[in-house]
């Protein structure tokens, strides 16, 4: 907990200034890095002319929360700033969609260099446990292999499969399967122990 | 000192000491020395003996069936009428447990389960068993024979302080009016359940020719409300549940040791996927290796087949008992999983999608060597080679949903077990390799089954909250 609490401190002030300065666009459907800073919330501060709020406050993630965590938590797990990238079924090829986030996803992380990033990958529940492991595996270095393609060093990810077994929407729909076939970002502030 | 989980059963001496038919008393206990079974002693509560000795012929007196042995087991076959009777109580003390009922129960719920027995309806017997007895000449077979039933169970037992009790099992030819199987067992009374267990297994090693699987555990993952995945073993119907894992994170692919005594699985507990080893005699976990998918120890319990991820990229890899690399077994950048040992050690097979479809190949382990098994279909996967070598089960997708099948190491005779409209996945073997546990989710939500390998007799096994799978089943227990 002190640990998560000190992630936040370390990137909320780049993150507020970035989020309003640059307002990165992504996908519409994730509202938590689509925040409306200056709408009066508690936690905002005036300084010149930028707004600035404290996400943390407001009760979102600017991390990105781990999927195991989330679990632990009993909730679902929240996006940060670095949004998620979803794929066809069965498959790891990284769609146009997912360049244009990873695109946007690597300008971040190249200007927040004291970051580490946690690829997590994800399937849906056609399938065995097993292969489907291996599946995110293969999701979660694909979105590595092209973040560094775009420039960022290899050493700055990390990657881990929860394969089906971190579903974020549990309905047997196509619409909730393509939700769980997801690369997702945890943001964290030091190399995780190896 | 806690309770290791394994002291529900696990260790069971039993000593058999043929005699004569129609003597009743029972013989003493053989001191069988035996230094090597020395410690499995000291859990030893259960002790059986052969009250009477094996009868030569089959049971039934009808006559297309003069030898019951090898004609019950063949698909299609009808199945044999057998009756249970309520258990009679052979003591002083009054029935506080149940037994009388709930161990009747036990032996007809095993029987049914195996699908090579019709059990006579309970609610038709006549018999009164108050004035009737359990041995030879204490009753009249023709209550019997007027519902039909071919076989007779008859049971009694006797309960002591200590919550000690002794049982007294018979399984009587209806037809013939003749003694097949006598037994006894003492023990505790947490141990009841199992002696009416091990009866059973007695029943079908004589009417089969193989032993009964009814005396071993599956292992398995529950999902709980909470999300949750721990490992758990239970007896075939589902009774005495153990927990294996207790993490509060994702726990999978639980596998037997070959010795019965332990498990592998994979765990998620600190953060990064490592493959686990409990020990069930001594309650310990132990971390073996970082790992990638599930892991099964060879026949000679040397060496661990899993998948290792490098870069993203899933390939077999041959452990030793330390963890430590012995050997790269695949070099592909297909996804490799799911390996399982031929009973000999010298091939294993797996899936892979290397070809694009996800197919099972078989590896030889001296020379390398890989040979494509599985041609139809596009999704075949999760294979587990029978404990006989004769056959590999898979999981294989037909038409959008995962179905059980089973073929032959040498690719030919490909059957499929099971066939509806819902999910059918990750095969496991019994030990007497006729039976299959499988998961399947046609009742909504996953649960174990059961199933002869020709995919008769499909039973539920269990029925937790969030679901159940990866199951795996033990080898025979001692």
């Amino acid at each position: 907990m002190i640990r998560r609490a000190s992630e936040l401190l370390f990137c909320c002030i780049p993150l507020m200034i970035l989020v309003a300065c640059a307002a990165p666009p992504v996908e519409p459907e994730e509202p938590a890095a689509n925040v409306p800073l200056a709408d009066g919330t508690s936690g905002e501060s005036r300084s010149g002319g930028i707004n600035e709020g404290d996400l943390a406050q407001q009760g979102l993630a600017v991390t990105g929360q781990g999927s195991l965590d989330a679990l632990k938590e009993g909730a679902a797990p929240q996006t940060g700033v670095l949004a998620d990238v979803y794929f066809s079924y069965d498959r790891s090829e990284l769609e146009t969609e997912a360049r244009e986030i990873l695109q946007r996803n690597s300008d971040w992380i190249k200007e927040h260099p004291g970051v580490q990033i946690e690829i997590e990958g994800h399937a849906d529940n056609r399938g065995t446990n097993e292969y489907n492991l291996a599946l995110g595996s293969r999701r979660a270095q694909a979105v590595k292999d092209y973040l560094v393609t775009l420039g960022v060093a290899p050493e700055r990810f990390s990657t881990i499969s929860y394969g089906e077994e971190l579903p974020i929407c549990g309905e047997n729909a196509e619409q909730c399967w393509r939700m769980n076939r997801r690369a997702h970002f945890v943001v964290r502030t030091q190399r995780p122990a190896s | 000192m806690a309770r290791p989980l394994a002291s529900t059963g696990f260790p069971v001496s039993e000593e058999d000491h043929p005699i004569m038919q129609g003597t009743t008393a029972l013989p003493a206990a053989r001191q069988t020395p035996n230094t090597a079974r020395g410690a499995v002693r000291a859990f030893a509560r259960v002790t059986a003996w052969i009250l009477a000795g094996l009868m030569l012929c089959g049971l039934s007196a009808g006559a297309a069936r003069a030898q019951v042995t090898g004609i019950i087991v063949g698909p299609g076959a009808e199945r044999y009428r057998l009756a249970v009777s309520p258990l009679k109580n052979l003591g002083s003390r009054p029935d506080t447990e149940r037994l009388s009922e709930r161990i009747a129960d036990v032996i007809a719920d095993d029987l049914d389960r195996s699908g090579w027995f019709k059990i006579v309806d309970r609610s038709a017997y006549i018999e009164d068993p108050r004035k009737t007895g359990i041995r030879l000449g204490s009753f009249d077979f023709r209550d019997w024979t007027t519902l039909g039933a071919e076989g007779l169970i008859k049971g009694g037992f006797e309960t002591y302080g200590g919550g000690r009790l002794r049982f007294e099992f018979w399984l009587y030819d209806a037809f013939r009016q003749t003694q097949v199987i006598g037994k006894a067992y003492s023990g505790e009374m947490r141990d009841a359940r199992r002696m009416a267990h091990r009866f059973v297994d007695e029943i079908i090693l004589k009417l089969t020719g193989t032993r009964g699987v009814f005396d071993t555990r599956i292992a398995y993952v529950s999902t709980g409300k909470d999300r949750f995945k721990e490992v758990y073993f239970s007896h075939l119907d589902g009774t005495e549940k153990k927990r294996v894992t207790n993490n509060r994170t994702i726990n999978m692919f639980p596998w037997w040791r070959r010795d019965g005594k332990g498990l592998v699985y994979l765990s998620v507990k600190t953060g990064k996927w490592q493959v686990f080893g409990f020990d069930l005699v001594t309650n310990r976990e132990t971390p073996i290796a970082r790992g990638d998918g599930r892991g099964q120890w060879s026949p000679d319990g040397r060496h661990l087949a899993t998948p290792l991820e490098r870069n993203g990229n899933h390939d077999i890899y041959r452990l030793n008992r330390a963890g430590h690399v012995v050997e790269r077994l695949t070099h592909h950048p297909g996804i490799d999983t799911s390996p399982t040992w031929s009973p000999k050690g010298d091939r294993i097979a797996f899936s892979s999608d290397r070809h694009g479809s996800l197919q099972v190949y078989v590896l030889e382990v001296a020379t390398g060597a890989i040979r494509r098994l599985t041609f139809k279909g596009s999704y075949n996967t999760s294979p587990d080679w029978s404990p006989s070598g004769e056959l590999i089960a898979f999981t294989g997708r037909t038409n959008g949903v995962m179905n059980i099948f089973t073929i032959r190491p040498d690719g030919s005779d490909l059957r499929m077990l099971t066939a509806n409209r819902h999910n059918d996945e990750d095969p496991s073997w019994a030990p007497d390799s006729r039976f299959l546990a499988f998961t399947s989710d046609r009742s909504g939500s996953r649960r174990i089954y059961t199933m002869r390998r020709d995919g008769e007799s499909q039973r539920r096994l269990t029925g937790s909250a969030a679901g159940d799978t990866n199951p795996s089943w033990s080898p025979r227990l001692q």
